[in-house]
């Protein structure tokens, strides 16, 4: 009798957790309807893609010209996570993403969510991207339209419980998807679109900014150099403290990312070499934006 | 007989150890010289023409590049397989990827070359030659050089 009063009792608990488990887990999506009317920009969308790095992931490893157009996997990213495998965003309807919707592109781009409904992993850096304009994110699809399409299949993620759950990630989104990005309207124009730039669409944090046990980003270190996610190297310190870029002008980080030297005229290795031949696309407006912004950011110490 | 033998293999293989220990350090020292000595001084000259900190002197800037062209042709030799070390990552001699490195060497003296003959045609040429050649120093550090540690821009000394 108490046995069973016991169990029935066990039963509720199981049940209300799965069902919280189940709200709390629930993918967002965002609507057709919601979005604005656009026609959309491919100039604007082709600078996006290159401040983006999408060919650094989707792309064949360093591939360079047309190649680097073609989105069909690319390398996986191997994690403590997990190893990730980057899909096939060409714009082939059957294997990439050609036959997604602009709702779609955007779901996947804001909330980390496939068109299937199932969450994504936040290897794909929607946390950043979450942050561009929908205008952006527009005319970024209208850009990806154009290039080649690819039936290219990569193979699947090799991610070990518990973060094979997809609906866990829900969880994760909980505690680590920012809501907005806000420019803060006291910097300058050129300041804002650094930030922008830095925290949008180039998402520089998720590699030099480190990432707690769950693996989010620890913004209280924001930019502050951080260990590579696949455990080889290290994303140095951006912020203006003397551990990081104090001793570079804002000129100086421009030149670095359009020409990949540094301020030793040492040039950039590691995956930044990738990053840098991407930036080296912008205008050099936009270098210039995104080192004003790194010099305005808190200067923070390299960790102990 | 056996037991005077032993010793003096033993004695052999250690002094090969050493020898090879001691060629591989030798190595390690020559590249690094060549890399962050040789190499740094000739991009600093070139660097700083391209960033407008220093005006156009094509005939420094073509002995600079030029001595790029002639470190690169020594690369190969430099990073000889078993020469493990220093900044170098092993993936160098890892698969078929030795043969990918001597190509990238080649292609920096190639580049190199081209860049030091730009400098007759003047600063936007030179400035396109030697970013040009520039790259395939970052291509090659993406993949095979260690990367950089916490606090520094430097490579690691």
């Amino acid at each position: 009798m108490r046995f069973r009063r016991w169990a029935l009792v066990g039963i509720a608990l199981v049940a209300s957790g799965a069902g919280a488990f189940w709200l709390l887990t629930a993918p967002r999506t965002v609507a057709a309807e919601d979005l604005p009317a656009h026609t959309p920009d491919l100039a604007n969308g082709e600078l996006l893609f290159w401040a983006g790095g999408c060919a650094s992931c989707h792309a064949a490893p360093q591939s360079e010209g047309d190649d680097a157009l073609v989105l069909l996997g690319g390398a996986a990213l191997e994690t403590a996570f997990g190893t990730f495998q980057p899909p096939n965003i060409s714009s082939d309807p059957e294997h990439g993403i050609g036959a997604w919707s602009a709702a779609e592109f955007v779901t996947a781009m804001v909330e980390g969510v496939a068109p299937d409904g199932s969450h994504l992993y936040p290897a794909f850096p929607y946390t950043s991207y979450r942050a561009m304009s929908v205008t952006d994110l527009l005319d970024l699809r209208a850009f990806l339209a154009t290039l080649p399409a690819s039936d290219n299949e990569p193979g699947e993620h090799q991610v070990p419980f518990p973060f094979s759950i997809r609906r866990g990630i829900g969880l994760w989104k909980l505690l680590y998807l920012e809501s907005d990005f806000s420019a803060d309207p006291a910097q300058s124009a050129a300041v804002s679109r650094g930030a922008y730039l830095v925290e949008a669409v180039a998402h520089c944090g998720e590699c030099h900014t480190p990432r707690t046990a769950l693996g989010g980003l620890d913004r209280d270190r924001a930019l502050a150099g951080a260990e590579m996610l696949d455990g080889i190297g290290y994303a140095p310190n951006l912020t203006p403290h003397e551990d990081g870029l104090a001793a570079w002008t804002a000129e100086d980080i421009a030149f670095a990312l359009e020409t990949g030297m540094n301020i030793e005229f040492d040039v950039l290795g590691g995956q930044m070499a990738d990053v840098q031949r991407n930036l080296a696309h912008l205008p050099q407006s936009d270098l210039l934006a995104i080192a004003e912004y790194l010099r305005s950011v808190p200067p923070l110490p390299d960790a102990e | 007989m056996v037991s005077r033998v032993i010793p003096a293999s033993l004695a052999l293989i250690a002094v090969s150890c050493g020898l090879a220990f001691a060629a591989t350090t030798d190595l390690i020292e020559q590249r690094e010289d060549l890399m962050m000595g040789t190499f740094n001084e000739a991009n600093r000259i070139a660097g700083e023409t391209v960033r407008g900190q220093r005006s156009f002197d094509a005939d420094a800037l073509a002995s600079a590049v030029q001595s790029i062209a002639e470190g690169a042709a020594r690369i190969p030799d430099l990073f000889a397989p078993g020469s493990e070390g220093g900044n170098a990552l092993p993936a160098i001699w890892e698969g078929d990827n030795f043969a990918d490195f001597t190509e990238r060497a080649a292609s920096l003296a190639t580049l190199a070359t081209a860049a030091a003959a730009a400098t007759a045609e003047g600063e936007t040429a030179f400035r396109a030659a030697f970013l040009e050649m520039s790259a395939v120093c970052s291509g090659c550090h993406e993949l095979y050089r260690a990367a950089l540690g916490p606090g520094g821009f430097a490579p690691p000394q």
